[in-house]
């Protein structure tokens, strides 16, 4: 690794930070290793069925709230940096909307995990 | 502080074992520099507090063109900052005839002549620059017994400059530090480090770092530590400010008083104040003999009013327009967050809030700036949160 400060390595950086936070659950006695969805599966029906989620959630949270929300999942242990980082691509797509994270109620939070369960299906329909 | 320029060669020497920039921990640390240089002392507790934990030392460093920073665990494992110039004087010794070295705040006062600020572009421009800063850093490192057996994160400027960033290279490596493994990050990532929080926030975050240099302002767009969005100027510096004071120093006084550049930056540092700036009197010694005093009423702060309108016009106007550009959502976000101000110019009481203000007229819009406490010492503790952690996770 050089000095230039423009070559550094952002996972590595994210990986510290992650290890500073106060930790995501190991998933509890549900048996289930977290984090629930570590990558988002390819194809049309997946993009549409991001999208709606996203849509959802902005609708309810605007789109700072729902850029929050997806932090939190994050936190949680629901979906990893990456899964977070592409869904933020994915709401670029979406219309922008005020609104902020304490909108969102436990119901909506209930939706997005159910999502995120679907979408960890259609990624590894198999071990699921 | 002085040394023998022997002691200085014997570290060179070292330079083949130090090549690498992540060494394993079967390579065993070579003799440290402090102890050539007469803290052999305090390095060997260093060292003994280290080899008690086994683990390395967290450091942060800041190489900067007008002070180097170096934040570090002192022998008592508590963390030290230390701040010096980045300034190197050589001159004689009378008694022995050997050539000694003086850095720092000390060379810069009993050599104002002859002192060199080998970084004063913010990179070692050239193999001569490079051996100055490589005599320089050793020597602060050196005195300041910092442990070989460490993990050091370097804050840095963003400088497209090849050259001088192989030649920083070639001083971090002959530098006797970071045994265990070396990182760069951005000055302006590093420095809004303790602006954000206290550990590692501003990693989550979205925002805009603007690091308000000696040499540069940089300006970058950070998304959970990736970096969106560059831009970088050397026309708008805090360099610029102090070759203005002496400009308009010298039209305030009817031509009676030339300053040079160290006297500018120190009228700047002790005077410049956008709050409650006084009108300030200085002493000058005359050529034919006496002395002439004179009262500088304005220079200082119409140097420092330029510097601020077009800080903010290259940020607003060149750099978040490009941002905007890229992405109105991602931009948004960010200016809805706090803009971090890093660099030594931040200093300068009121400084923040003109920001802040100028840029909300000109982008007319709320902007909420902030910058970190103690601003001249903030990229490197930044840089040494990261280094603690590059050694919590054993990332060496």
């Amino acid at each position: 690794m050089g000095v230039n400060p423009l070559e550094y390595d952002v996972e590595e950086l994210r990986e510290l930070r992650e290890r500073s936070a106060s930790g995501p659950g190991e998933g509890g006695n549900l048996g289930v290793q977290l984090p629930y969805l570590s990558h988002l599966p390819a194809g049309a029906e997946t993009q549409a069925f991001v999208l709606d989620w996203l849509e959802d959630l902005v609708a309810a949270a605007g789109f700072e709230g729902a850029v929050a929300a997806l932090e939190y999942y994050r936190f949680m242990g629901w979906i990893t940096p990456e899964v977070r980082d592409e869904l933020e691509d994915h709401l670029l797509g979406v219309g922008y909307r005020p609104g902020r994270f304490g909108d969102l109620e436990r119901a909506h939070h209930m939706r997005s995990l159910a999502r995120i369960a679907r979408l960890a299906e259609m990624a590894d329909p198999e071990t699921r | 502080m002085a040394t023998e320029p022997d002691d200085v060669g014997q570290e060179g020497e070292q330079d083949e074992e130090r090549m690498d920039w992540d060494r394993g921990d079967e390579e065993e640390s070579e003799e440290s520099g402090a102890a050539a240089s007469g803290n052999a002392e305090s390095a060997r507790s260093a060292d003994a507090a280290a080899a008690g934990s086994g683990d390395p030392s967290p450091v942060g460093v800041k190489l900067g063109s007008t002070r180097t920073v170096l934040v570090h665990p002192d022998t008592d494992g508590e963390m030290a900052t230390t701040t010096t110039l980045t300034c190197l004087a050589t001159y004689e010794d009378a008694i022995t005839g050997e050539e000694r070295l003086l850095y720092g705040e000390e060379a810069a006062t009993e050599y104002p002549d002859e002192v060199e600020f080998m970084l004063r572009s913010g990179l070692p421009e050239d193999d001569e620059r490079a051996d100055l800063a490589g005599r320089f850093f050793r020597e602060v490192v050196t005195a300041n017994g910092v442990d070989p057996d460490s993990v050091v994160v370097y804050a840095i400027p963003s400088i497209d400059n090849e050259q001088g960033l192989a030649n920083l290279e070639r001083v971090i490596d002959d530098s006797g530090i970071g045994d265990r493994a070396i990182r760069s990050y951005p000055e302006s990532l590093c420095g809004a480090i303790p602006a954000m929080g206290d550990g590692l926030e501003a990693i989550e975050s979205i925002f805009v770092g603007v690091n308000l240099g000696s040499t540069n302002l940089e300006a970058s767009a950070y998304r959970r530590g990736e970096q969106l969005s560059h831009f970088a100027t050397g026309a708008v510096t805090g360099n610029e400010v102090d070759r203005r004071i002496a400009n308009l120093v010298e039209e305030e006084t009817q031509g009676r008083v030339n300053i040079d550049g160290t006297t500018a930056r120190e009228y700047k540092e002790q005077h410049a104040d956008f709050e409650s700036f006084e009108p300030f009197t200085d002493v000058i010694q005359q050529p034919g003999g006496g002395s002439h005093e004179f009262t500088i009423e304005w220079s200082v702060m119409e140097a420092l009013d330029e510097y601020v309108d077009e800080a903010v016009d290259e940020l607003a106007n060149t750099f978040l327009s490009e941002f905007a550009n890229d992405s109105m959502k991602t931009y948004n976000l960010a200016l809805d967050n706090d803009i971090v101000l890093t660099g030594g110019m931040t200093c300068i009481p009121g400084l923040v809030d003109e920001f802040e203000s100028r840029l909300a007229d000109e982008l007319q819009r709320d902007v909420t700036v902030i910058a970190p406490d103690d601003p001249v010492t903030a990229a490197a503790r930044g840089a040494q949160r990261i280094a603690d952690r590059l050694v919590d996770r054993g990332a060496y």
